[in-house]
């Protein structure tokens, strides 16, 4: 999807609320074939009740990532392509062109 | 760090982390201040890169009783997820995809009784997005998001 249109499409509504719960590393393998990941051994009524209520899907990363760009990730943000870390001699790190 | 990347997405950082649960105190505190929410539990991705499987899964389920606190303030949208995948037989960041649960009135559910990354892979959103496609979900989930081209 392409960023900046969909801000142009966007309501200003403050009275409707969003949470974005990032538990850090929720992502996990097992530790054998055929075993279960962290996620799924966890035994979570709470999330698996509201999953039952829910849509899902997995988010791609194929790389392996720092910590920084993954928090503007899921913030809208594309964290190879839209983000500059690193600024001018002596500016600040701010969003990129 | 993290304070540093709110503030760069034009967020605004509210008190210190204490305890999972000081997390949940300071959402309630502010719930009425603010339209969006970004609550960061640090502890389960510690638990992965020191390899320690079994306090990781001790972690995840320590967030998952905190969540009824979340519902009953009653968000329009609420999304859990992870920022990144940390396996704790790899101990660390992996390129892993991350499971995601998008919950709201507005939501097609899948009906799927278990929260996992297999289920998420046959998801109703997915099977893979990118991760930057999921705020114009939530907003759009929200009910704040314009038709294009009408």
């Amino acid at each position: 999807m392409e960023l900046e249109f969909i801000k142009q499409l966007v309501e200003p509504d403050e009275t409707s609320k969003i949470v974005l719960l990032v538990l850090d590393g929720l992502g996990g393998l097992p530790t054998k074939p055929d075993g279960l990941t962290e996620l799924e051994t966890a035994d979570t009524p709470n999330l698996d009740d509201l999953y039952g209520h829910s849509a899902g899907f997995l988010a791609a990363a194929r790389l392996a990532p720092g910590g920084p760009r993954l928090r503007a990730k899921g913030c809208g943000h594309r964290p190879v392509s839209d983000v500059s870390w690193r600024g001018p001699p002596g500016g600040h790190a701010g969003p990129g062109p | 760090m993290y304070r540093g990347v709110a503030r760069l997405v034009g967020m605004q950082a509210l008190g210190h982390s204490e305890s999972v649960a000081h997390e949940f105190d300071v959402l309630e505190q502010h719930w009425d201040d603010y339209d969006f929410f970004f609550v960061h539990l640090k502890r389960i991705d510690s638990a992965g890169e020191d390899g320690d499987f079994d306090r990781k899964v001790a972690r995840i389920e320590q967030a998952d009783v905190h969540l009824p606190r979340v519902l009953d303030l009653k968000p329009d949208v609420l999304i859990v997820t992870g920022d990144h995948s940390t396996p704790s037989k790899m101990k660390y960041h992996s390129w892993h995809p991350v499971p995601v649960m998008l919950w709201s009135e507005n939501c097609r559910p899948d009906g799927v009784k278990k929260f996992g990354e297999r289920a998420c892979s046959t998801g109703g959103l997915g099977p893979r997005i990118p991760g930057a496609d999921l705020m114009p979900l939530a907003v759009a989930h929200a009910g704040r998001l314009e038709k294009f081209g009408a």
